[in-house]
């Protein structure tokens, strides 16, 4: 049997009803009355049989052709099987990347080692005459095989001693890598077998190959958990009302209340797609843990969901808004849209508004582009208030109140009343340059008023308190915010908010190498525990954001505090590499769990020049029989 | 003058003579040859001498030489008794431009208006299922206007049914006459050429205009066309491109009605619509 490499052409596929449309919307003929047909009916009569399926046959060719056309761009390939003897000499790179990503586990077994496992698996296929190659690569070359070898126990014993590393990644390199053996071997069949997380647009800016080079990139996708309790809520008459999204979940679930691990209730529901709400009557005892499960067959990730509740009371929070351009769409957009998703109480305020605003019912304080006064700020971090503060994403280099109020201390106008709105200090067509409008309506004096912690590469300021919790924007490139604009931060923001949680259940994420090392040399120490594969170049995805707790040690304060920061989006953004596409070489992508496929791929045959022949020969019948036809005509 | 017979064909066809090919029987003496021996110019034969012949009338000459008696015989001249035949069957009525049936009708308005204006007598008959409308012969302008009143209420209709119709015509005809046909004899070829060559075999000078539309010579139609019969409302169904067929189908119907005509001495001419009718009479008159 066969598989197809290139399903994407598989669209194309309805363009087969083309000509059956055609020949529907064309079928009515045009009348003619004539003086006489007895001449026409006794041509006809000779070939009566040509005519009731002349148009049927030749609509039929042309679907055929068609079909067989999409068949041969989608590039039927020829199971392996061991029976069969490779056509051609063949040879083979393993190609591991070994960057932290790769080091990432959450089951006890990072990616790294299931993908040895896939190539131990994949080298037991391999005949023996295949001539082997193993190269590992985080941002330097790890591990590079003397040469392509025949000897399969060497190159397994090279594969078992392969170790992931924390360090970022070098897609090129190890490709280039790669690329040296395939240029030296002679083989009729040149093959990299690819192991990494890269993405497809990472993929395929990295380098350029050999000619006739086959590169399997091995992968995993992760599933997408496709139903969600997105709140619990305890009512008044003794039952609990589970909102649940379902992201395409058509069907019923069983929701099952558990207290202390025993099942208490269950209810089953009927969901559509989108949001949901499912009632169990039964109100959890108080002090008690409890949790629901979704359970159903038709889940994606698995056939239970746990949800635990956290919490069941809202803190206040006051959003500080420091942008002063009314309409921009910076973190304040996506903060106020978390915020309105977890139905938290907030109140957004300008930056000017801050120094006299009451904190006395406030519990958490988000502040964004802004940073306060100096004993403002000592006030509030020695206090029991969370703050969280996105100093500032550099959209507009110099004109944000931070980069100001960072450099310069900012002293409100004598005139300056609390509660004035942003607009009637600058007027409301006025466009806003704070070069100029923040001198002119502040006195700014050029002392420091704070020094921070460290800058990072991107002037951003890492700030440390003497205790509650802080989210660094630490954007990894000049342009964006990424982590506010992801989808998990909505629930990471409201972990952090809840007043009952406990700092040592929260869960960060690990970042941006470049920065982690600032931290590393201005004396802090970082301890990771055991549900963490690495600090650096940890990539958590939008679907599994991955808490990862960090133990920050600061050697002045010597206090335990809890840090979340941003990552960038994809490790391979901070790998500078040029423009270059992987050229003359056939990319094929294949998910881990199918290594027959990959086998196939390196040792199976392209069934697509059977189809082309086929597409040829329907080409020529449908012009041999149109000519057939039309010879009446002329 | 009519419609049928404008005053710029009439002036096309004045100096026009329509003369018999065969011998006919009429009843003035006139234009035309006679099979009765009579006293023209024109020598038709010798004969031996029978009591009561005229004694001017023997040829000396071959008396000297043969010492036998005959006598010259010459060509009688009489007035023609020409039957314009008219197919108006619904097939007639196909055309592009014009059908052929309105053709037909200007051809023959022109030929009736010769036949009247050198003297001779027209009969006149229309063929749709057989015979109808049929006129003896009479000379005279009033003769033809009775025509061209015909021609214009005249209208085709159902099958034409020509051998039917040549039939009934025969057992009218008591004396020699000229027959034109005008027909697109989309009909049963052998029975038409029966009946023609049984017409020509009453010594009756038989005349065919065959008429066509351009169309059904070279038929330009290519595939996804469904042609329904004029005359019996069948129909086709669809097919593909059959022109070529087609054309060599109609050249052998053709070929056919030309070569059976000229073996029986009937007088046959091909011609389209496209053909003006001075240009057609011209043809045909010589």
């Amino acid at each position: 049997m066969f598989f197809l490499l290139n399903k994407l052409f598989l669209y194309f596929l309805p363009a087969v009803i083309i000509p059956l449309l055609i020949h529907l919307l064309f079928r009515k003929k045009k009348r003619i009355y004539y003086s006489n047909i007895s001449l026409i009916q006794d041509i006809l009569s000779q070939k009566k049989i040509f005519k009731k399926w002349q148009k049927q046959t030749l609509l039929a060719i042309r679907i055929l052709f068609l079909l067989f056309l999409i068949l041969a761009f989608t590039r039927p390939w020829l199971y392996y099987s061991k029976e069969a003897k490779p056509s051609k000499d063949t040879s083979v790179v393993f190609l591991f990347d070994s960057s932290c990503s790769l080091n990432y586990n959450l089951l006890g077994e990072t990616e790294f080692e299931k993908n040895k496992k896939v190539a131990l698996n994949l080298l037991e296929q391999l005949p023996r005459t295949t001539k082997i190659g193993v190269i590992s690569y985080s941002d330097k070359i790890e591990h590079k095989s003397t040469g392509l070898a025949v000897n399969h126990e060497k190159i397994k014993n090279e594969i078992l001693g392969l170790k992931p590393t924390v360090k970022k990644t070098d897609h090129r390199l190890g490709l280039t890598a790669a690329e040296t053996f395939m240029t030296e071997s002679v083989a009729g069949s040149k093959n990299i077998i690819w192991f990494s997380d890269s993405a497809i647009s990472d993929f395929e800016k990295d380098t350029a190959l050999s000619k006739t080079t086959n590169v399997t990139l091995i992968t995993e996708k992760t599933a997408k958990r496709n139903l969600t309790i997105a709140n619990i809520v305890q009512n008044i008459n003794n039952t609990i009302t589970a909102e649940i999204r379902s992201f395409g979940f058509d069907g019923n679930v069983s929701l099952i209340l558990y207290e202390d691990g025993s099942e208490m209730a269950r209810t089953a529901v009927n969901l559509k797609h989108g949001n949901n709400k499912a009632e169990i009557f039964l109100k959890p005892s108080a002090n008690k843990k409890y949790s629901l499960e979704i359970k159903s067959d038709n889940l994606t990730e698995d056939n239970i969901y746990r949800f635990i509740p956290e919490k069941t009371e809202q803190p206040n929070v006051l959003l500080v808004d420091g942008n002063p351009l009314p309409g921009y769409r910076s973190e304040l957009y996506y903060i106020t849209a978390a915020l309105n998703a977890m139905n938290f109480r907030f109140e957004t305020i300008g930056f000017h508004q801050f120094a006299s605003y009451d904190l006395k019912r406030i519990d958490a304080i988000i502040i964004s582009n802004y940073l306060p006064d100096e004993n403002i700020l000592k006030k509030l971090t020695g206090g029991d208030k969370k703050i969280i503060f996105f100093p500032g994403d550099n959209v507009e280099d110099g004109k944000t109140i931070l980069d100001v109020s960072l450099s310069r201390k900012i002293e409100k106008r004598t005139t300056f009343v609390p509660g004035e709105k942003i607009k009637e200090i600058f007027g409301e067509d006025q466009k806003f340059d704070w070069r100029v409008s923040a001198q002119k309506f502040f006195k700014i004096s050029y002392e420091r008023p704070w020094e921070p912690f460290f800058f990072d590469t991107e002037a951003n300021p890492l700030l440390i308190s003497k205790g509650d919790a802080f989210i660094f924007n630490t954007s990894a490139n000049k342009s964006w915010s990424n982590m506010i604009s992801k989808a998990f931060f909505a629930p990471l923001l409201e972990k952090i908010l809840s007043p009952k949680k406990e700092f040592k259940d929260i869960y960060a994420f690990a970042g941006e190498p470049v920065k982690w090392k600032y931290a590393e040399t201005s004396g802090a120490t970082i301890k990771l525990n055991d549900r963490i594969a690495g600090i650096y170049d940890t990539i958590p995805t939008p679907e599994k954001p991955g808490f990862y707790e960090i133990t920050f040690l600061h050697k002045e304060l010597k206090k335990s505090i809890f840090l979340v920061v941003n990552t960038n989006p994809s490790e391979s953004d901070l790998t500078q590499t040029s423009d270059l596409k992987i050229k003359n070489a056939s990319v094929f992508i294949v998910d881990r769990k199918n290594w027959r496929k990959t086998i196939s791929i390196v040792l199976g045959r392209d069934s697509s020049l059977a189809a082309w022949i086929i597409v040829l020969f329907l080409l020529a019948a449908e012009n041999i029989f149109v000519y057939f036809l039309n010879r009446g005509g002329r | 003058m009519n419609k049928l017979l404008p005053v710029d064909l009439v002036s096309k066809l004045s100096g026009k003579f329509w003369r018999a090919k065969k011998r006919v029987e009429g009843t003035v003496s006139g234009r035309h040859t006679s099979p009765s021996q009579g006293y023209s110019l024109d020598f038709a034969q010798h004969r031996q001498y029978v009591p009561g012949d005229e004694i001017k009338h023997i040829d000396w000459k071959l008396f000297g030489r043969n010492e036998k008696f005959f006598v010259k015989q010459f060509q009688a001249e009489t007035n023609l008794r020409a039957y314009i035949i008219i197919d108006a069957s619904n097939s007639m009525g196909f055309g592009k431009n014009i059908s052929k049936f309105e053709y037909a009708k200007r051809i023959t308005a022109a030929i009736s208006y010769i036949f009247i204006k050198q003297s001779d007598a027209v009969g006149f008959a229309v063929i749709k299922n057989g015979l109808r409308e049929f006129l003896p012969p009479k000379s005279g302008w009033e003769r033809l206007h009775t025509i061209l009143e015909i021609l214009e209420n005249t209208q085709t209709y159902g099958l034409c049914r020509i051998s039917i119709g040549i039939e009934e015509l025969a057992k009218r005809l008591k004396r020699r006459s000229l027959v034109i046909l005008l027909s697109d004899l989309f009909e049963n070829q052998s029975e038409v050429i029966a009946s023609l060559k049984y017409l020509n075999s009453q010594h009756h000078d038989c005349t065919v205009i065959h008429l066509l539309d351009n169309d059904e010579i070279t038929f330009p139609y290519g595939e996804n066309f469904e042609f329904i019969d004029l005359e019996t409302n069948d129909s086709t169904g669809g097919f593909w491109n059959i022109r070529k067929e087609y054309k060599k189908r109609i050249d052998e119907f053709l070929s056919k009605y030309k070569i059976s005509f000229r073996k029986s001495g009937i007088e046959y001419h091909l011609a389209t619509t496209e053909t003006p009718p001075e240009n057609l009479i011209s043809l045909i008159i010589g």
